[in-house]
């Protein structure tokens, strides 16, 4: 049992570095977005916001990750409350990004007084989304193992 | 009685979520068969015009380089997502060292596929001048699926760790 938490926490480590990492590359990506549609014409501004929104997204997505798993690097088990908590966020910013680039890019192209053309959904993060709820189920399981297995000892 | 009636509530919350759970496990199942079906469907969209409009030779064979890591992994993938959904929707425990095994197969069967199609591509960029309009997609989805691999590595190590807590209950019970 011993070398599994072991393992479990440089792997939770190791996570947390690499979310870490790809968060500072989802904000490098959002500001650079950002810059570009302040200097573009209105129809490639519209479609940076909407990069910008999903950089932002990423970002939190990411931070929440890195944050989720030094908790477990700490706490030595994944299965806790608070990844739980954490989870459920990540589920939700998944579902949230899946309409929230093409919410900012049409209320950009209204705000400017351009034609606002259809509404398309990014089908994929959806389904992450749900995968994650579907995870968080399994979590929640882990719990209340976790909680058992902590009792007994 | 109160008591008696607060477990009831307990148990009746826990067979409803149970409830949800395999019917969401049985939503995956299907889906996963519409992605690898999807996936196959794109690649054949693209190599039949590409056939049909006499493209040349090396165009073509450099598509079917790039596009057959990625199929074969992420149809390996969802193979194995059907066989981890058709497991959890009987309602057993998600922690078993079998689905551990899937989830980590299928997160190498990803890894592979995305690390292969990484080092193909530049090869295929300097040899066909055609697969550059196409190969921006090769490179977002190769890193997609090393993304997706590393994300499910991660979750197979907890599996595991899941795994020895599910043996430590039922040896304790």
């Amino acid at each position: 049992m011993k070398t599994a938490t072991q393992k479990m926490k440089e792997t939770a480590v190791a996570a947390a570095v690499v979310s870490s990492i790809l968060a500072l590359l989802s904000l490098i990506t959002a500001i650079s977005q950002l810059a570009e549609a302040l200097g573009a014409s209105s129809t490639d501004a519209a479609a940076s916001f909407g990069n910008t929104t999903d950089g932002v997204l990423t970002c939190c997505m990411m931070v929440i990750s890195a944050v989720m798993f030094a908790d477990m690097a700490k706490s030595a088990t994944p299965f806790t409350q608070k990844s739980v908590f954490f989870m459920r966020g990540i589920a939700a910013i998944l579902m949230l990004s899946s309409v929230a680039a093409p919410l900012t890019r049409m209320l950009a192209l209204s705000l400017m007084g351009e034609a606002v053309s259809g509404f398309s959904t990014n089908r994929g993060m959806l389904f992450l989304g749900a995968i994650m709820l579907l995870l968080v189920q399994i979590f929640s399981y882990g719990r209340l193992l976790q909680q058992e297995s902590d009792e007994t000892l | 009685m109160s008591k008696t009636k607060t477990v009831d509530l307990v148990e009746r919350s826990l067979e409803k979520d149970k409830k949800d759970f395999i019917t969401m496990c049985k939503v995956f199942q299907a889906a996963c068969i519409v992605f690898a079906v999807c996936a196959a469907a794109l690649v054949a969209i693209v190599l039949v015009p590409l056939i049909l409009m006499g493209a040349d030779m090396l165009a073509t064979v450099v598509f079917i380089i790039n596009a057959l890591p990625l199929l074969l992994g992420f149809v390996t993938a969802c193979n194995f997502g059907w066989k981890i959904f058709g497991t959890l929707k009987n309602g057993e425990s998600p922690f078993r060292y079998d689905i551990a095994d899937k989830v980590k197969g299928a997160a190498f069967a990803l890894l592979g596929s995305g690390f292969i199609g990484i080092i193909i591509q530049p090869v295929s960029y300097t040899v066909s001048e055609h697969f550059s309009d196409i190969g921006h997609y090769f490179s977002f989805a190769s890193f997609g699926c090393c993304v997706m691999g590393a994300g499910l590595g991660v979750a197979a190590y907890i599996m595991n760790y899941g795994c020895k807590l599910q043996q430590e209950s039922d040896e304790t019970l």
